[in-house]
C-alpha cells in the first residue's frame, strides 16, 4: 500500500507541473497540441522509471561528492540507448517521439527525482516514484495540451471539435499562450487547493 | 588512498560501464538504423513519384543546384522497369523558423508528381501547416514550363495559394519546388543527368 501512495504522490500530491514547478522548458515548448503532451509525458515517464531504478541499485556505490554527474550520466545513457534501439526497431514510435526523446536528458524532474527520492530509498520504491511522477507530467501535459489545441487550433488529438465558424486563437499554440495557460492553470489549482485545506 | 583519486576512480568506472553500454548498443542498431533511414528516404521519394519503383542517385551539377533562397542536395532519377519516368529532388530551403526539407517529384512530362516535406522547424499550427497535403497536393500536375507563384487568393492554373498567416512558409516551399523546375528544365530535360 506504500506504493500506491508513492505512486499517488507523484501523480496529485506532489504533482511535478503544478507542485513542483519541474520541468517547465519541455512543458512550456511541447504542449502545443495534446497528441504531443502525451508523447512527451510517456517518454519521460519511461526514462524516469527506469533511471530511478538504476540509481536506486547503484545508490551505496556513487560517492556523495559525484552524485550529479553520476546520475547525469546514468540518465543520459538510457536516454540514448532508448533512442537508438527506438530508431533501429520500431521507426513509427520514434518518428512520433523521436523529437521528445533528447530533450528527456536535459529534463529536471529526471535529477530532481535521482536527487530527492531514489538516491535515499530502494528500488522498488524509486520504481514507483518513477511511475508516479511521470504519470502525474503526462497528465499535466496532456491537459495543457488539450486546452491549447482547444483554443490555438479549434482541435482536440487532431479532431475539430470547435464548429468551423470558431476563429482559432494562434496564440495560444505559441509561447505566449503556454504561459498564459500555465499561469492560469497554476493559479487556478492554488486557489481551489487553498479552499480545501 | 586519498579521498579524491578514491572519489575519481568511482566516477571512472560509472563512465566506463556506461560508455560499453553505449557501444554495445551502437554496435548492435547502426545495421538496423541505416537501413531505416534509406527506407525512409526511398518513401519519401516513391511518395512525391509514385509511377517509379527504382531510384537510382544522379550527379549534381552545382552552378544550376542553388540560388539564394534555395538548394538542391540530392537528385534521384526514378526508374521503372528501366525505363526513366522522372526524378525527385531533396531541396533545402529558408523558411521561416529555419530550414526546410522539401522532396518534389517532377515526371519526364514537365509536370510535378507530388511534394513533400520532410524537416522543417516552422510554427506550430501557422507556417507548420505547409506539411499538410491540402497544401501540398496543390503541386500535383502543376506544368513547369514557367516559374509557379504564390497568391493568397484564389489560384489560378500557375499558382498556389498561400497557408494564411504563413506567407514565409508558403513561398519558402515555393522557391524550393521552383529552384527542383528550374534545374530540370536546363538540365535534365534533354537527358543531361543520365
Amino acid at each position: 500500500m506504500k506504493l500506491l501512495k508513492i505512486i499517488k504522490n507523484g501523480i496529485i500530491t506532489e504533482n511535478p507541473t503544478f507542485r513542483l514547478v519541474l520541468g517547465m522548458c519541455p512543458t512550456l515548448a511541447v504542449t502545443t497540441a495534446a497528441a504531443n503532451g502525451i508523447g512527451m509525458g510517456l517518454a519521460t515517464a519511461f526514462v524516469l522509471v527506469f533511471s530511478n531504478l538504476v540509481v536506486a541499485l547503484i545508490k551505496d556505490f556513487v560517492p556523495k561528492q559525484v552524485r550529479i554527474p553520476a546520475y547525469i550520466v546514468v540518465a543520459a545513457t538510457f536516454v540514448t540507448v532508448v533512442d537508438m534501439i527506438m530508431e533501429a526497431y520500431v521507426p513509427a514510435l520514434y518518428e512520433s517521439l523521436g523529437l521528445f526523446i533528447p530533450l528527456i536528458v536535459v529534463n529536471c524532474i529526471i535529477l530532481g527525482r535521482a536527487e530527492a527520492f531514489a538516491s535515499k530509498n530502494t528500488p522498488l520504491a524509486s520504481v514507483a516514484d518513477g511511475l508516479g511522477m511521470g504519470l502525474g507530467f503526462t497528465l499535466s501535459l496532456t491537459l495543457l495540451g488539450i486546452i491549447r489545441e482547444l483554443l490555438g487550433a479549434g482541435t482536440i488529438f487532431g479532431v475539430r471539435v470547435m464548429p468551423q465558424a470558431f476563429n482559432p486563437a494562434v496564440i495560444m499554440i505559441l509561447p505566449p499562450g503556454a504561459f498564459i495557460t500555465l499561469g492560469l492553470l497554476l493559479g487556478l489549482l492554488n486557489k481551489f487547493t487553498a479552499k480545501t485545506e | 588512498m586519498p579521498d579524491i583519486i578514491k572519489v575519481g576512480l568511482k566516477l571512472f568506472i560509472i563512465t566506463v560501464i556506461a560508455a560499453l553500454i553505449l557501444g554495445i548498443t551502437n554496435l548492435a542498431t547502426q545495421g538496423p538504423i541505416e537501413q531505416q533511414r534509406i527506407n525512409a528516404a526511398n518513401l519519401a521519394k516513391q511518395t512525391v513519384l509514385p509511377q517509379a519503383d527504382d531510384f537510382n542517385e544522379v550527379d549534381i551539377v552545382s552552378e544550376a543546384a542553388q540560388n539564394d533562397k534555395a538548394r538542391i542536395l540530392e537528385i534521384s532519377a526514378g526508374m521503372k522497369d528501366n525505363k526513366l519516368v522522372g526524378y525527385t529532388f531533396k531541396v533545402m530551403t529558408n523558411g521561416y523558423g529555419g530550414d526546410i526539407e522539401i522532396t518534389v517529384g517532377i515526371n519526364m512530362d514537365g509536370k510535378v508528381e507530388g511534394v513533400q516535406i520532410g524537416q522543417h522547424s516552422e510554427t506550430p499550427g501557422l507556417g507548420a501547416k505547409i506539411i499538410e497535403k491540402t497544401f501540398t497536393d496543390q503541386y500535383q500536375g502543376k506544368v513547369i514550363e514557367n516559374p509557379i507563384s504564390v497568391t493568397k487568393n484564389q489560384p489560378g492554373d500557375q499558382e498556389i495559394q498561400a497557408i494564411s498567416g504563413a506567407t514565409v512558409s508558403s513561398h519558402a516551399v515555393n522557391d524550393g519546388v521552383n529552384l527542383a523546375a528550374q534545374y530540370f528544365l536546363e538540365i535534365l530535360k534533354s537527358g543531361g543527368g543520365q
